[in-house]
């Protein structure tokens, strides 16, 4: 698995994200209104601060006459700690809702797409963009955007005060200002640089890793644990030094931030200094006071804080545009098809195949017009060579895909609209207990009924020896189920339920003898209780047993 | 906290960088302590001097010196910023690689069997996660609280030159946020971190149940029923996360509070001192600047350290896996026999199922066996017990007359060759996908076995020969290449006895059928045992023994 380049563009994954931060705005705002009332109390704080010293140096204030700022410093500073809690409390929120309408959104998609079409991609993929990429746009909501809008304005109103306080001192600090947007853009190219070496290097790195891990008993067939190690290392050694050439420049973008930011705080402060000395006789400065002086002085780092916060949280911005390289290309579900409509009404208790047409793009036409009829009770085999389309067939009754020609009715009804029963080659069993696989189909199922459906598939003597019994985990602890076993239990909850149609895709491929036998004997169970059992498979066995035979080789 | 130690072993065998990369944080948080206290007491003064010239006294100051001073500070401050990022970025990237190989390192010595037992190789996946968070352990977890509690030290340290009580005061107060930053949420952040971890995996789980069962769900109309399960261990997810979000933030707002607090508690303090003449203005201010410029040391702990539960969980799962580690066993080298292979009586079942019983057959030098079931029937465990990855329970498998070595070995199994049912081909070039099996072979070897698989032609075509990148993002290879790639490397490795697992697996009949020729024109003098499918292609004349 490694980390690929997905062919959506930038561009897009940004509209993307965009997008998705609509549904959590108003949290956004109260975050961003939140982190600016931390702002300004910070800026109250500073002020009073500022006060104090001038009332108790210059002004000569006695301790009591001081009480009351004193008691004022402490109120803003419990205002700013609530504001910060409030801040961060919504954007968390946001965030949280931003990854729930994504996971939403990604549950819609794999019900619109289908067993076949999710089966493209394997299930730790698509499991991996449920968990993995989902949460990388947490940085993002949480922390980077509610940043942008605090960094937007913050600076903002301290340079209005301080420019009420000293003109000079305001355009000194101006003069960065109009250098921010180009901060921005610096610091956002370098992080973009460090992100993308650093992220690919990463990736690569990690890929190599897994890659070797994987293969771990190849290395171990042919003794080269060790020299797979060595090579791990150089090639870490290698990335590390190449990495490093690019940290290198991309980090200069955000010391030049720090930079002008120290050196404008280094200037205000000599710049207040001779002010208040009178070494400079034009301007404002000759109205400096101490209060305004040292609060010009108290503010200067504040102007910077924000952005120097957001470049800190860019980072945050990478991993959300890279997790949108996976994600942006959600099909967003759309309303489930009509239904379609079907010319002749038939009757309501068989299943009908009339002059079916089905084309696979690799395979060419498959059923060249197929007829049949079965009926509850029936234990039906379909059979014939490899890719002949005897899955296909199945997945056709069970409403999965369509054919493209052709009618095909299932109790009076299109395929898929009944519920029925449906076993795969490599049976399904849920990361649960015994019970939850047992109830999948069947909640209501007593205790009693699943342990006569396990005894009855031989399987009971696995639940009964552990003390949890049916609550006990399935493959887990005592080893795992082998493929008979899995195949059994799957049976097992199919015999539970009352569904009227099973279809099954090789029952008895993986199976050793006993449970080959007791799979085919529970096939003639199921069928002689009503139900109609249709079963794709070559096993001679289960062919001699059927009641009918479809032979998809014989028809071509 | 125990289970974290294996790793800061790991991690502090780097100590001289870890030191460095620590200092260099200390210098960065110092050089803004001392350029905001240095200013503080610049524009104080001046204000004050300026106030006694006002009134006619004249008085000399000197601007120049705190000027520099100031200047200064203000070029140490970026530099050092620069650098620590430079530096400690470099340590992680090697911390990270550290961290990995130690965990390959141990791994490599693990029967492989044992490991497959966690859940259809989902384990890999955590693996990287755990190992992720482990890397940061260094650069949040360990450096950070020393670089804070240092600073603190040192400006505790300098108000105490004039207000010794204050400081001791500011101290405990200092003390007591760093406790309120680390270890507070840590400790209350651990039931939550640790939910967060193991919801995770759970939504992990039924997302891959899900899929994994989308054809019987939507068939019996219990796919949104489904649904719904996975949805409620997203909801429980998220309300774990917010949990822990929420405490964050109290922490982070405590934090930012405490510090503002002790600040004016300095400032009260400072005023009585200063009416007390224990000090001058420009001093106290120069103080309480250097105070506030600590927020800087403490403003990311919180946030850290309430990912200590998760971090927790990682070093506990990865230690988990090492305890799986086998004894490793010195074996003295013998001069090896005859390879002659015995099994002798051997059975085998798997989850309390019989695949074979009393199993018994002898190869003599050179000699071929053929081993046909379907799948299921334990053609791979009889391979396996025949390497030594499997262990025997019952009967008995000598090579050369002796049992075989519980794997893995260091140097793979003696004398044997294995083709494994599943192959890896790893992400790397031809030629060193090959020499794995002979790391010694040369050029023309290589080429020769990749004419017997009939790959030469494909190599040859691209660009850099046996340098050809294959696997992520290299020669795209079908199955059936990659197939045919592993083989050669099997018989590239001439060994004396070969283990075939169903080798033309994913190859069309027809290649098989060549391919099977040049096997028999090979296989000549090897003794080979041939595992499987009774319809696939298989060496004729041989004596079978189905299972």
């Amino acid at each position: 698995m490694a980390i690929t380049e997905t062919e959506v563009p930038l561009r897009e994954r940004k509209i993307w994200l965009k997008q998705l931060g609509q549904s959590s705005r108003t949290l956004q705002r109260q975050a961003a209104l939140a982190g600016s009332l931390v702002g300004l109390a910070t800026i109250a704080q500073l002020a009073l601060l500022a006060w104090v010293i001038t009332a108790l140096l210059i002004n000569q204030k006695t301790f009591p006459a001081l009480l009351p700022a004193l008691a004022l410093m402490l109120a803003v500073i419990v205002l700013r700690a609530l504001a910060q809690y409030w801040q961060e409390a919504a954007a968390n929120r946001a965030s949280l809702g931003v990854r729930s309408l994504v996971r939403k959104q990604l549950l819609a998609s794999w019900a619109h797409l289908g067993p076949i079409n999710t089966a493209q991609q394997s299930a730790a993929n698509h499991a991996s963009q449920l968990i993995d990429q989902t949460e990388a746009l947490d940085g993002y909501f949480a922390r980077f955007l509610p940043q942008l809008q605090i960094t937007l304005w913050v600076p903002l109103v301290i340079l209005l005060l301080v420019f009420w306080l000293d003109w000079v001192a305001g355009l000194l600090l101006l003069m960065s200002a109009p250098l921010i947007p180009v901060f921005m853009a610096l610091v956002g190219m370098g992080a973009d640089r460090v992100n993308q070496q650093h992220f690919a290097s990463l990736g690569r790195l990690a890929g190599q890793f897994l890659d070797r891990i994987r293969g771990l008993t190849t290395l171990q067939l042919f003794g080269q644990t060790r020299a797979a190690k060595e090579r791990l290392g150089q090639h870490s050694d290698e990335y590390r030094l190449l990495t490093m050439k690019t940290l290198r420049i991309a980090f200069l973008s955000s010391a030049v931030l720090e930079f002008f930011a120290a050196v404008a705080i280094a200037m205000l402060a000599i710049y207040i200094g001779f002010g208040l000395l009178g070494y400079i006789s034009w301007g404002p400065s000759v109205d400096l006071t101490l209060f305004s002086g040292l609060l010009i002085l108290l503010l200067a780092p504040e102007f910077f804080q924000p952005l120097r916060t957001l470049a800190q949280h860019y980072h945050d911005r990478a991993a959300a545009l890279g997790a949108a390289a996976q994600l942006a290309g959600i099909a967003v579900a759309r309303e489930i098809r009509g239904e379609e409509t079907i010319t002749e009404k038939p009757a309501d208790n068989r299943l009908e195949l009339i002059d079916l047409h089905r084309t696979l793009p690799d395979r060419g036409e498959l059923y060249g017009g197929l007829n049949a009829r079965f009926e509850p009770g029936q234990l039906v085999v379909i059979s014939g060579p490899t890719g002949s389309g005897k899955s296909t067939l199945l997945s056709l009754i069970a409403g999965f895909q369509a054919p493209d020609r052709g009618q095909l009715t299932v109790f009076g009804e299109t395929p898929g609209k009944h519920p029925l029963a449906w076993l795969s080659q490599r049976p399904f069993l849920l990361f649960g207990s015994w019970r939850d696989n047992l109830q999948l189909l069947s909640p209501e199922a007593s205790d009693a009924q699943m342990l006569e459906a396990l005894s009855q598939l031989g399987l009971s003597k696995r639940v009964q020896q552990s003390p949890q019994g049916l609550d006990s985990p399935v493959g887990e602890g005592g080893g795992q189920l082998s493929g008979g076993q899995a195949q059994r239990l799957a049976l097992a909850r199919v015999m539970l339920s009352s569904l009227p149609l099973v279809l099954l895709d090789e029952p008895t491929a993986a199976l050793d003898p006993d449970s080959r036998d007791t799979v085919i004997g529970l096939l003639r169970v199921l069928a002689d209780e009503q139900r109609l059992v249709i079963a794709a498979t070559h096993d001679p066995a289960l062919i001699e047993i059927a009641d009918q035979v479809i032979d998809l080789g014989g028809s071509q | 906290m125990k289970a974290l130690f294996p790793w800061i072993r790991v991690i502090a065998r780097r100590k001289g960088r870890l030191v460095i990369g620590a200092l260099l944080m200390l210098g960065t948080v110092l050089a803004a302590v001392a350029l905001l206290g240095l200013s503080g007491w610049f524009i104080t003064a001046t204000g004050l001097t300026a106030l006694v010239m006002a009134v006619g006294i004249s008085t000399y100051f000197d601007v120049y010196v705190p000027g520099a001073g100031i200047r200064a500070f203000a070029l140490t401050r970026t530099i050092s910023r620069y650098l620590e990022r430079l530096y400690n970025h470099d340590t992680i990237l090697r911390l990270l690689a550290d961290l990995r190989l130690h965990l390959f390192g141990q791994l490599s010595q693990i029967n492989p069997n044992r490991l497959s037992r966690q859940r259809s190789g989902q384990w890999l996946n955590r693996l990287t996660q755990d190992v992720d968070a482990l890397d940061n352990l260094y650069l949040r977890l360990l450096a950070p609280p020393i670089v804070a509690l240092i600073s603190s030290l040192v400006v505790a340290g300098v108000v105490a030159i004039w207000l010794p009580k204050a400081a001791a005061l500011l101290l405990i107060g200092l003390i007591g946020l760093l406790i309120l930053s680390t270890w507070v949420p840590a400790r209350s952040g651990a039931r939550f971190g640790r939910q967060v971890g193991e919801t995770i995996e759970q939504l992990r789980w039924h997302g891959i149940d899900h899929l994994q069962g989308m054809a019987e769900l939507k068939a019996a109309h219990k796919e949104t029923a489904h649904a719904q399960r996975l949805w409620q261990a997203h909801e429980s997810l998220q309300s774990n996360q917010e949990k822990l979000a929420r405490l964050t933030a109290l922490i982070n707002s405590l934090t930012s509070a405490l510090l503002a607090l002790l600040v004016v508690i300095l400032l009260v303090l400072g005023i009585q001192g200063y009416l007390e003449a224990a000090l001058s203005g420009p001093v106290l201010v120069m103080l309480l600047l250097a105070t506030l410029a600590l927020t800087e040391a403490f403003a990311a702990l919180p946030k850290a350290f309430s990912q200590f539960g998760h971090t927790l969980l990682a070093a506990e799962r990865l230690n988990e896996l090492q305890e799986e580690l086998t004894p490793q066993q010195v074996t003295g080298l013998e001069q090896p026999y005859m390879p002659i292979l015995v099994c002798r009586n051997l059975s085998a079942s798997r989850g309390g199922e019989r695949l074979f019983d009393g199993l018994s057959f002898q190869l003599e030098l050179g000699g071929w066996l053929v081993i046909t079931g379907p799948s299921g029937r334990g053609k791979s465990s009889l391979a396996s017990l025949i390497a030594g990855m499997n262990t025997v329970d019952e009967g008995d498998v000598l090579i050369h007359g002796k049992p075989p070595e519980p794997w893995p070995q260091v140097d793979g199994p003696e004398c044997i060759a294995w083709l494994t049912q599943e192959t890896q081909i790893f992400s790397d070039t031809v030629a060193n996908n090959l020499l794995l099996a002979k790391p010694e072979a040369t050029d023309r070897q290589l080429w020769e076995v990749l004419e017997w698989v009939e790959l030469a032609d494909r190599v040859e075509q691209s660009e850099r020969g046996l340098d050809t990148w294959v696997g992520d993002g290299g020669l795209p290879l079908s199955g059936g290449e990659q197939r045919r790639l592993a083989l050669a490397r099997i018989l590239l490795q001439d060994a004396p006895l070969v283990l075939l697992d169903e080798p033309f697996r994913g190859l069309d009949a027809t290649t098989a059928e060549r391919l099977m020729l040049q096997l028999q024109h090979w296989g000549k003098d090897r003794t080979l045992v041939w595992f499987a499918h009774e319809q696939s292609v298989l060496p004729v004349g041989i004596q079978q023994i189905q299972l």
